[in-house]
């Protein structure tokens, strides 16, 4: 069976009820505050997810979601890939005294996995939605 | 195609949500002691605002160069093109270079005939630098177009005497004159080369020595993070 405007609705409920029992509530609340105005259970879905997406990738710390978020508005790769973070070089008696080079100013390892997962669902749902809409079932 | 499965949809992404709290709960520069990533983090954040002024006030594309990562040093060095940093362009040319921890070559070192080997007397560190483009090694003073101090600690008379011998070597005190940006920071200075020099500071205490710069050529920002 296609999803329908049910569905949407239901996987949208459910994905912000599973945020804020992460413990993620304000990340709830920074999204909705980015929602403008409704155009349907789809939209609502995609969009509510399209801005977890760029929450998520730029981590949790917030001093450096701010940072980076500014950063990346601002400046952009050579590829056009959103800029990854700080990589801070040690001095070479920094290097000894901690045991590595240099350390990254970045969100976590393991996010972008995530936010790559995130993709995947969105492209299934439009997939699907696309199907849906040109009568291909 | 077969149809999306709300089912397996709904226990994909709560799942990846659980994994998201679990991985942004971790900070991943938990090696080093809060001091140092704390003052990195905050040239980290004045160096988005550097790029956001030169964004929206001089029209600059900004685009990260030879990495993904934007660097930043804890000890400062010459300039090295192979590393990461960014390129202002405009109109499809590379006006200038951004660079970070860099040290510069004096005044001083150039009224001295700058042909000896450069002792560390003769080269000053600045935490973000505009320079002509195509800068190598340590750039000379009259490369410098803007320089940025990040002081994430108490502002006090040392860190003004310090900003002021900089600024030294940067420039001759002379009648106002154009720099080398059409708004932000300043669109002129009293100082030949007309190099632009900004102090960013996390403690209030910087807007009591804002005084000296106002002759010199230096502004002065509180900007907590």
């Amino acid at each position: 069976m296609p999803l329908h405007d049910e569905d949407y609705r239901d996987l949208l409920q459910s994905m912000r009820q599973a945020i804020r029992t992460a413990g993620l509530g304000s990340l709830d609340e920074r999204i909705l505050s980015e929602v403008r105005n409704t155009e349907g259970p789809f939209y609502d879905l995609t969009l509510y997810l399209k801005l977890l997406i760029a929450e998520m990738s730029l981590g949790s710390d917030v001093q450096l979601q701010a940072v980076l978020r500014r950063t990346r508005e601002f400046a952009m790769t050579e590829s056009g890939h959103p800029i990854d973070g700080f990589r801070v070089q040690l001095s070479p008696e920094e290097s000894r005294m901690y045991n590595t080079d240099s350390f990254d100013l970045a969100p976590p390892p393991g996010i972008q996995e995530i936010v790559v997962e995130f993709h995947s669902v969105l492209e299934e749902l439009s997939k699907d939605r696309k199907n849906d809409t040109n009568g291909n079932r | 195609m077969a149809a999306a499965d709300a089912r397996a949809l709904k226990r994909r992404i709560e799942a990846a949500i659980r994994r998201y709290a679990q991985a942004s709960s971790s900070r991943a520069y938990s090696l080093v002691p809060n001091s140092l990533t704390s003052g990195k983090l905050y040239e980290a954040h004045v160096l988005s605002l550097v790029l956001e002024r030169l964004y929206q006030d001089e029209n600059f594309r900004i685009v990260l160069m030879n990495s993904t990562f934007v660097p930043l040093k804890s000890s400062p060095g010459p300039i090295n093109p192979a590393y990461p940093h960014f390129d202002l362009i405009r109109r499809s040319s590379k006006i200038a270079e951004l660079w970070t921890d860099i040290e510069f070559l004096t005044l001083s070192y150039d009224r001295s005939g700058g042909l000896a080997t450069p002792t560390p007397g003769d080269y000053h560190e600045l935490d973000i630098v505009v320079v002509d483009p195509g800068s190598t090694g340590r750039p000379p003073h009259r490369s410098i177009w803007l320089g940025v101090e990040c002081k994430n600690t108490g502002y006090n008379k040392d860190l003004l005497r310090s900003i002021l011998g900089v600024r030294r070597e940067l420039s001759l005190l002379q009648d106002d004159r154009p720099t080398h940006f059409s708004k932000w920071p300043r669109q002129m200075v009293p100082a030949d080369p007309p190099s632009c020099l900004i102090v960013y500071s996390t403690d209030s205490a910087v807007l009591s020595y804002t005084a000296p710069g106002g002759v010199f050529g230096i502004d002065f920002f509180h900007e907590p993070i």
